[in-house]
This record gives structure tokens, C-alpha cells and sequence, in this order.
């Protein structure tokens, strides 16, 4: 015991970071799934994360150690598939197939360069599943203030941001407002953050793992804040804690079955 | 300039260049109530929308006399389910009084409430915005009929109310009929009906 509380001493910037950063997806999803557009955040993510990628191969082609550059290429390509997608493809019926298309092609990418880079290899494998102990401190840091500070917006104007969701799945917004450019900026910023310091699979699962649940069993809308916090924040510290339990389990696959877990209790109690 | 909102020449079509309405003029100005009418299929909604900047690509001009923000819009009334579960109250901004809110439980959620009651909820709170102009499109569309005669007295009320608002609407309902200050627009002739 006394070394699992060694152990937390020594995350004690990636495990507050992770369980953060968790609730800000979950709240990030939570909206895009509300505007029935998560097949176009999914490929989001997959597009921060080939620009991840591309920043890496920079770093690595002209011999420096920028992480900046990373965040930045991530942030860029992100933009741009958010930006083509709403442009082209939001607007044709049955777009499901055209998001995954283009998944697999930002997949494909990825793929290529990390062959064409061979000692991409091993930063590939952590940028795609993650691994939230080796996450920096500085990393975790930022992390952790973007996140928090997203999470405290998200739940003071909870209800003003599932309204905008409402009228934009009703088709009744004719009235664009910048918060919306904001809640965009938002996303792109903190998933590419997210891709970056804790991995695709991470972020993938944050986004829409918490959300599935709270929406089946909640009766209002507070409740379902609570819920959606509850699963992405418990889930997360009880999944990272028992990663530290054995050195076999890896962080990211704990924290995701951890939410899950939290969600099917929840489930449970519920129906009791 | 008198008008509300001004429409010349205005035709909406598919990206391929397909016609999807007939090319329409409209003129609303204070105080007026122009109702669309058509078959099935004319166009009418996608003009409404086209009105509204909802639908690309259009032909022709749209010109707004009023600022953005003073005009509301109430789209068809679907079968939406939200993944956000969203009560009536919800829906409405702080300290909504409407007389359409009245006997409506307000806490009941978004998906489990009847078309009547999203209707009245969606109405009351676009109408609490105080708009110059009003966009409705079947308004009375999958309601029931005491619904239907509520809905319609708050909107007469309204305009009561705020004589210099106007309105433009698409229903199929034939109560509208009686109200003195509409004008029937036929789309597909472009040209207005007598009353």
C-alpha cells in the first residue's frame, strides 16, 4: 500500500490531468453527439492526430525537441478537417460513410509516415493507445489548467450550450453566434491536447463513453451533468489507480473499462 | 425603407442546379401576415429557409430590415429525440409568462412530451423574444386540434399585441383565413390571392 501511495506521488500531475481532462471531453462529446455530428468529431480526433504525427516527423527530420510544433501541426490539421467537413460533407444525407472514408484514409496517412519513419515507431504507438504515465509534468500541467478551466464554462453554461445543440439539430439556428466558433475553437484545442499528451484511444473513449450513459439514465438535465462528471471523473481515477496496481496493466485500456464500469454501476443502481 | 424583409427573384435549387422552388417575389412589411400556400412539395419550406440563410444555393436577393437578432423562426415540427435530456422549462428563457404555458408540465422531458406541448413551448419562447418578424413553417402540424386554436389565438394575440411585427407562414390549417390583416401568396404563380 505504501507503494501504491509512493506510485501517486509521482502522478500527481497526469492522474488529476487525466480525470480533468475526462470530464472536459465528456462534457466536449456530450454536445457533438447532441448535434448528431459524432461520426465528424471522431475523424476530428483522427485528423489532430495525423497532424500529431506530422509534428513528430518535423521534430524528428530537423533534430529538435518541440512539442509546441506537435500541438500546433495537431491544432492545424484538426481545423481543417472540422472546416472541409462542415463545408462539403455536413449537408449530404447518409455522411456516415464519407466520415469513416476519411477516417481510414487520416489512418492510412498515419500509417505511411510512421513506415517511411522508422523511429517514429515507438512515439506512434504512444500517440495512438497513450499511456498516461509517461505523460510530462509541464504536459500534465497544461493539461490540467485548459481542462479545468473548460470544465468550470461547461457547467455554468451547461444549458445555453445544449440549447444551441437543440436548435442546431431542430434546424431552428438562424442566429450564428460566436460562442459557437468558440465551442469549436474549444474542441479542437483541447482534443488535439488530449491526442497529444494522452493519446487517440484516450480521447476517442472520453468523448463518448461517459455521454452513452448518462443520457439513458438521466431525468433532467442536472442529473445528467452529474452523471456525465460522475462516469468520466470516477471512472478515470479508479481506472488509473488500478493501473498502478501491476505494472502488466497499461493506464489508457484501465481508465476507459474504469468509466464503463462506473457507468454500469450507475446503471444498476438506478434500476434498483 | 418600410419593409421587414424583401425577397427578389428568389428560387432555391440543388447544388447540382436542380430547381427545388418556383422564383418568387415577397414583400413584408409592419403589421402584415403573408401566408404561403402550394401542393405538397412546391417549395415553400426551403423558401422559408432560403429566407433565413438555412438553404444553399439560392438565385436572387434576400434584404432584411430588421436586424438579425429581431427575427425568429419555428421550423416544421419533427420527431426529434435529444440526446440531451432537455425539459420543456428548459426550452424557455427565465421568467417566460405565456398563456400557452398554462396546465403544461413543464418539467416533463423534451423526448417523452406530445407535439402539442413542444409546440407551445417552442412558440412561447420564440414569441417572448418579442420579434419584428415571425417565420413559422406549419406551425400547426402534428397537434391536436384544441393545441391548434391555442397556438393560433397566442399568435393573433401577439400581433395584438405588437402591431408593428409581421408574419410569414406556411400551414395547410384553414383557421388562418379569418385573420383581416393576411395575404395569400400562391408560390407557383408568384402572385397573391384573394382573401
Amino acid at each position: 500500500m505504501e507503494n501504491f501511495f509512493d506510485l501517486l506521488t509521482i502522478y500527481k500531475w497526469s492522474l488529476p490531468s487525466s480525470v480533468i481532462m475526462a470530464m472536459a471531453l465528456a462534457f466536449i462529446g456530450s454536445q457533438w453527439t447532441a448535434r448528431e455530428k459524432s461520426a465528424q468529431i471522431f475523424v476530428l480526433g483522427q485528423g489532430s492526430s495525423l497532424g500529431v504525427v506530422l509534428g513528430l516527423i518535423i521534430n524528428i527530420v530537423a533534430g529538435t525537441d518541440f512539442h509546441w510544433l506537435n500541438l500546433v501541426a495537431g491544432f492545424a490539421l484538426g481545423a481543417i478537417t472540422l472546416g472541409l467537413s462542415d463545408a462539403l460533407i455536413e449537408r449530404k444525407p447518409g455522411r456516415n460513410h464519407i466520415y469513416l472514408s476519411l477516417f481510414v484514409f487520416f489512418l492510412a496517412l498515419t500509417y505511411l509516415l510512421s513506415a517511411l519513419t522508422p523511429s517514429l515507431e515507438t512515439h506512434l504507438a504512444s500517440a495512438y493507445f497513450g499511456d498516461l504515465a509517461v505523460m510530462s509534468d509541464f504536459g500534465a500541467q497544461v493539461c490540467l489548467i485548459t481542462a479545468l478551466a473548460f470544465v468550470i464554462i461547461a457547467i455554468k453554461y451547461g444549458r445555453k450550450l445544449s440549447l444551441l445543440s437543440f436548435q442546431i439539430v431542430n434546424q431552428s439556428l438562424i442566429h450564428r453566434t460566436w460562442k459557437l466558433k468558440v465551442f469549436d475553437l474549444a474542441t479542437l484545442l483541447l482534443t488535439t491536447m488530449a491526442v497529444q499528451n494522452m493519446g487517440y484511444l484516450f480521447t476517442m473513449g472520453c468523448l463518448f463513453i461517459a455521454t452513452s450513459f448518462a443520457s439513458q439514465q438521466s431525468k433532467s438535465l442536472n442529473s445528467y451533468t452529474v452523471r456525465l462528471a460522475l462516469v468520466a471523473s470516477l471512472g478515470s481515477l479508479i481506472g488509473f489507480s488500478v493501473s498502478l496496481l501491476s505494472t502488466r496493466f497499461p493506464t489508457v485500456p484501465c481508465v476507459l473499462i474504469g468509466q464503463i464500469a462506473v457507468g454500469i454501476a450507475l446503471s444498476l443502481y438506478r434500476k434498483k | 425603407m418600410s419593409y421587414l424583409i424583401k425577397a427578389t427573384d428568389l428560387q432555391a435549387f440543388t447544388k447540382e442546379g436542380k430547381a427545388l422552388s418556383p422564383r418568387v417575389n415577397i414583400e413584408v412589411s409592419p403589421g402584415e401576415v403573408l401566408f404561403l400556400t402550394g401542393d405538397n412539395g412546391a417549395g415553400k419550406s426551403t423558401l422559408l429557409k432560403s429566407l433565413l440563410g438555412l438553404h444553399r444555393p439560392i438565385k436572387g436577393k434576400v434584404e432584411l430590415g430588421v436586424a438579425n437578432r429581431e427575427v425568429q423562426y419555428l421550423p416544421q415540427l419533427g420527431t426529434l429525440q435529444f440526446h440531451i435530456p432537455l425539459a420543456l422549462q428548459d426550452l424557455l428563457p427565465a421568467n417566460c409568462l405565456s398563456p400557452l404555458l398554462k396546465n403544461l408540465d413543464l418539467r416533463k422531458l423534451w423526448n417523452t412530451a406530445s407535439g402539442g406541448e413542444r409546440q407551445k413551448v417552442l412558440l412561447a419562447s420564440l414569441l417572448s423574444k418579442q420579434p419584428k418578424l415571425l417565420i413559422l413553417d406549419e406551425p400547426f402540424n402534428h397537434v391536436d386540434k384544441e393545441s391548434a386554436m391555442q397556438l393560433e389565438a397566442s399568435l393573433q394575440d401577439y400581433l395584438k399585441e405588437h402591431p408593428q411585427s409581421a408574419m410569414i407562414m406556411v400551414s395547410h390549417r384553414a383557421l388562418v383565413h379569418s385573420w383581416k390583416q393576411v395575404r395569400f401568396m400562391d408560390i407557383a404563380y408568384n402572385k397573391e390571392l384573394e382573401g
